[in-house]
């Protein structure tokens, strides 16, 4: 049946695929991906994307020995099979983790990828052309297809039909539309769906920061935000305020993130698409009681009350609802399936983590530094990749 | 709301200083209308605007953005009040603008567009080629840009005929005959550009060419997009009009829904043309204020707005205005060109709509 659609699909090195499965961890398996990384890093033109960069340190050898030790565990676990990956087309490197994950955990991969122009994937379809090229690769060839059509129902259910997983990422209405395509009975789908994330922060300690931790405070939240135009779902939406109902501390953290903006750029259209997507949020949303336009990159959104409706005031571009709230326990009013990633500043993380465990809060998948809102890791979502993409063997 | 003494006024007459001091008022007026009966409108001044409301220069003045009206239902009238729905032709991905009017409002626009129209092509009827397909104008409860644009310009028109087949192929033997009854008299040709240039001028060969009473009109807009992608200057547009049907008098106008009625129409030197019921800035952002000469996004007020909140938009098109009250043909106000429409965004992140 797919036959006749093959010429619809770009196979962008082998077309030719086999299934085959490894155990978790394999050490070969670990050895090509570190060696993946190494190869990223030779190249010159990697330093000019910090997100591949990051994605090939997160997969250096050393930092894959520590997952191997935290997830290789007395058990025998063994891959599903085929994995079929529908990635985000607009988070450049979102592809090269949906593979690792699916490699590590002992799969065979096949990766659909955007037709976008994407950069950092020719550096890495560059790496890995050669690296298969090598003798001792050549199952992992075959094994490891990476795909680009055009929206295309035939092909995606194609894949579907006979993948043993499918991960989905590219948020809701990807997932709805994908859905549409079954799976095998035993096969499973692994999503993630559009998400809402918030900061926690406290003004207290902010003032006591000096010069110099200032910067990298707001160096790393710059990175965590404006990075992906505030727009990928780990990015703060929400900034909560602690012990800062004079605004003084608000008033040093956004005027030092003004100084950082100089290396940020809107271009005259999405300029436009802010100012239009505030427009409708503040005429259609009671909760907005002003919009701080400080300038075209840095809007600042101030609600009255905090509840599971600001969940529907979105930005991106850098506009940012802002909160004071009294204490940490405020962020059980948010208990929802929707938020993601809270990353904080000046709070005690087993607080938090004391306040998500004693009301058992829905959702807060991630709780992290400032710094650390865009950082893949094995788990993600509340899945633990390793162990969602394989099968333990029972032996009681 | 807007004096009817306008209407009694020199569609290009008034000077810089005369216009601004009307358009200072009377946009002024209009933001406060629309804040008292548009909530919506409200929401957006009050917290948008909290610390800058501003009306000493009209550069200053609040705006919102044209795609607004794709994403809120704006009115500034009881629903009772409500004479016509105009919804642009939105593309598959892309949701209609849906203007709302009352009575007075449409009526206002009408008789704008006939002002201005007539002011280039005389009062008298014309016998007018319409290069479409009828079908376009189907709902008339539900306008569609292209359909509305059609039926307003019929207005200038008799024994209208329609050039094009459903499909949009020309219909020879309807122009043949139309050709045949009229072409020792001045007629009309009103068309979408693109649709004229595509559909009509490229298809006719050197064996079905025709020629036209010199004194004919041919009056075409909606956009330029596709035209720059074929390469068509407006130059070469007018060349080939010229040589495919023999017609010297080409007009294009620009104009939108949000604001219809109150188009921009060239002159006989090449430039859009503000009347007095319409006046163009163009601003570089959304933050500075809007400019009065110069390049960038254009931003159109109108007084004729009053039953939807549409006095003050901000568009997605790049001008040039090129001058103010010292156009060669002789018209007052400002003129420019239309250099083009802005790139859509392409947003970093993980979801893959919006």
């Amino acid at each position: 049946m797919i036959h006749d659609k093959q010429h619809k699909i770009n196979f962008l090195l082998n077309k030719k695929y086999l299934c085959v499965t490894n155990e978790v961890f394999d050490e070969k398996i670990c050895s090509f991906i570190s060696e993946l990384s190494k190869s990223i890093l030779k190249i010159k033109e990697t330093r000019l994307y910090p997100d591949l960069v990051s994605f090939a340190y997160w997969c250096r050898s050393s930092n894959l020995n520590k997952y191997r030790t935290k997830y290789k565990d007395n058990n025998l676990r063994i891959g599903l099979g085929t994995i079929f990956h529908i990635t985000a087309s607009n988070v450049p490197t979102n592809f090269a983790y949906s593979f690792v994950f699916g490699l590590i955990s002992g799969n065979s991969n096949i990766i659909r990828i955007s037709s976008n122009k994407n950069n950092q994937a020719d550096i890495f379809f560059k790496v890995i052309k050669n690296l298969f090229k090598k003798s001792e690769y050549q199952e992992l060839k075959k094994s490891n297809i990476f795909i680009q059509y055009d929206h295309n129902k035939d092909i995606t259910q194609y894949y579907s039909s006979f993948c043993d997983a499918r991960i989905i990422w590219g948020g809701d209405n990807t997932i709805n539309e994908i859905r549409n395509f079954k799976l095998k009975e035993k096969a499973r789908d692994i999503t993630f769906p559009d998400k809402y994330s918030l900061s926690i922060l406290d003004g207290k300690n902010i003032l006591k920061l000096k010069e110099n931790e200032l910067n990298n405070l707001i160096n790393s939240f710059y990175n965590d935000t404006y990075f992906m135009d505030q727009n990928a779902c780990s990015s703060p939406q929400l900034i909560i305020w602690l012990n800062d109902n004079k605004d003084i501390a608000k008033k040093v953290f956004w005027n030092k993130l003004k100084i950082f903006l100089y290396k940020y750029d809107i271009d005259e259209a999405s300029d436009i698409e802010k100012y239009t997507n505030l427009c409708k949020l503040v005429a259609t949303n009671n909760n907005i009681s002003k919009v701080k336009i400080e300038n075209k990159k840095l809007s600042i959104i101030k609600i009255s009350k905090l509840d599971q409706n600001i969940f529907d005031i979105r930005g991106f571009y850098g506009s940012f609802v802002e909160y004071n709230a009294n204490n940490v326990q405020d962020i059980t009013l948010l208990s929802s399936n929707i938020v993601q990633t809270l990353t904080y500043f000046g709070i005690d993380r087993n607080e938090i983590l004391n306040i998500i465990s004693k009301h058992k809060l829905k959702g807060f998948d991630r709780v992290v530094p400032i710094g650390k809102a865009l950082e893949m890791d094995m788990v993600w979502d509340g899945y633990e990749l390793p162990y969602a993409l394989s099968r333990i063997i029972s032996l009681n | 709301m807007l004096d009817n003494s306008i209407f009694e006024e020199p569609i290009y007459g008034w000077d810089f200083e005369k216009k601004n001091k009307f358009y200072l008022n009377e946009i002024k007026k209009l933001t406060f209308h629309h804040s008292k009966n548009c909530q919506q409108y409200k929401n957006i001044l009050q917290t948008l605007y909290y610390k800058k409301l501003n009306f000493k220069t009209i550069n200053n003045f609040p705006f919102i953005p044209v795609k607004l009206f794709k994403y809120l239902n704006l009115m500034s009238i009881d629903k009772n009040n409500l004479f016509k729905t105009m919804r642009s032709s939105g593309t598959t991905n892309n949701q209609p603008s849906t203007i709302f009017l009352d009575k007075i409002n449409a009526a206002n626009q009408t008789k704008v567009l006939t002002k201005i129209v007539t002011s280039f092509i005389g009062s008298k009827r014309l016998p007018m080629l319409v290069i479409d397909a009828k079908s376009t104008i189907s709902s008339r409860k539900n306008f569609s840009a292209r359909g509305a644009a059609i039926i307003g310009f019929s207005l200038f028109g008799k024994d209208i005929t329609y050039a094009l087949n459903d499909d949009l192929s020309i219909n020879y033997q309807a122009i043949a005959d139309f050709h045949k009854k009229y072409k020792n008299s001045k007629i009309l040709i009103f068309g979408f550009t693109y649709i004229l240039y595509k559909n009509f001028l490229k298809q006719l060969s050197s064996k079905s060419q025709y020629s036209f009473h010199k004194e004919s009109i041919v009056i075409h807009g909606g956009g330029w997009k596709k035209m720059h992608e074929a390469s068509i200057t407006n130059l070469k547009f007018k060349r080939l009009v010229k040589k495919n049907i023999g017609i010297n008098n080409v007009h294009n106008y620009y104009g939108l829904i949000e604001q219809t009625g109150s188009i921009f129409f060239e002159c006989e030197h090449g430039f859009l043309h503000c009347s007095i019921y319409s006046d163009i800035m163009v601003r570089s952002n959304t933050i500075e204020a809007a400019k009065d000469s110069g390049k960038g996004i254009v931003q159109l007020l109108s007084p004729l707005a009053t039953s939807y909140p549409g006095h003050n938009i901000l568009t997605e098109d790049i001008a040039t205005i090129i001058g103010i009250d010292d156009c060669k043909c002789g018209r007052k106000g400002k003129y420019f060109t239309i250099d083009g429409r802005l790139k859509n965004a392409e947003i970093r992140g993980c979801s893959d709509t919006r």
